[in-house]
């Protein structure tokens, strides 16, 4: 049987920061949601690392905007989650939901 | 627009030691969270944070090449050491003034000097052999380097020691620094070097074929 590959951690907190950033997603903009949600500041470029490996898997799209002089005449690089990064996603969350069944000592608590 | 400058040094390293693909759109990232008032420390840590994540994305994805890297930034200056510097200085050793061999005199000079152009060929091969990853393979080589140059740290510890009750050591806890850092940052200027002079020549290309 093959082996399935699940998101990691990280590149699941990215993914689904993609898909609430919808047409905004860009570096600063994943950074900050990523911080809002989780309370962990991360840097830029290990967000782009995930983002590169992510690519790289056919699960994210980008797309290289216009130079503005308030990035110093650098382009920002939009990233889109692609359908099978969906599919993906789906997946990732309907395993955890899986290990999370059954779990008394888990059960009732606020996390 | 803002009249605010990011660190100079840290943008330069970001741009010439960032091996990502992504290089630019980091380097905008990073401009615009520093005019909306990041500060410096920030900026810097990003900077060396990205380079250091580009490094260790480079050195899992291409072990083979990052130890081809190694394997010649320690091999050059091996066969130089080992190999031909005793000969060398068996031949010529007749020939130099006793005053040369002082701590910091001529021969120490000349010693760094070809030391400067090993390490900095060692560079520029590097990253001639590994065009596809040239930031990356030839900073792993100054790693190394470096790595290997840190078997002088007894004789820096018992320099230092010594220099705080005899200053006459303090030449000789100088060398030790220069010997320490120098190799791995004529590998870097090599590399440098190599990559620029890359550029260059295919520029003249297009300019050629334009």
């Amino acid at each position: 049987m093959a082996k399935r590959q699940y998101l990691g951690n990280f590149e699941l907190v990215v993914m689904l920061a993609l898909i609430r950033l919808g047409e905004n997603a860009y570096g600063v903009p994943i950074a900050r949601e990523i911080e809002v949600r989780s309370g962990r500041r991360v840097s830029l470029g290990s967000i782009y690392a995930t983002l590169e490996r992510l690519e790289a898997k056919g699960l994210v799209s980008s797309e290289l905007g216009e130079p503005t002089s308030e990035r110093g005449g650098r382009a920002k690089k939009y990233f889109r989650i692609s359908g099978m990064g969906l599919r993906e996603v789906r997946a990732t969350q309907r395993m955890l939901m899986k290990s999370w069944q059954g779990l008394r000592q888990l059960e009732g608590r606020r996390v | 627009m803002s009249t605010l400058q990011p660190p100079r040094v840290a943008t330069w390293l970001l741009e010439h030691f960032q091996s990502s693909p992504n290089n630019e759109s980091i380097a905008g990232d990073l401009f615009e969270e520093y005019c909306q008032g990041r500060s410096r420390i920030w900026y810097w840590k990003e900077v060396l944070t990205a380079i250091t994540v580009g490094l260790c994305r480079e050195l899992v994805a291409h072990p083979v090449s990052a130890l081809r890297a190694i394997a010649l930034a320690w091999a050059v200056p091996f066969m130089y050491l080992y190999g031909v510097t005793p000969f060398l200085f068996r031949l010529v050793k007749p020939l130099i003034p006793p005053t040369w061999f002082e701590p910091i005199g001529p021969l120490l000079v000349i010693w760094w000097t070809l030391d400067f152009f090993l390490y900095a060929a060692t560079g520029w091969t590097v990253a001639r052999f590994h065009r596809a990853h040239r930031t990356a393979m030839v900073l792993i080589a100054a790693i190394s380097v470096f790595l290997y140059q840190l078997r002088g740290l007894p004789w820096i510890w018992f320099h230092a020691k010594n220099t705080l009750t005899n200053t006459r050591f303090l030449p000789y806890l100088l060398i030790d620094f220069v010997t320490l850092i120098l190799p791995s940052l004529c590998v870097v200027v090599g590399g440098l070097w190599g990559a620029a002079l890359e550029r260059d020549s295919r520029a003249k290309e297009k300019y050629v074929a334009l």
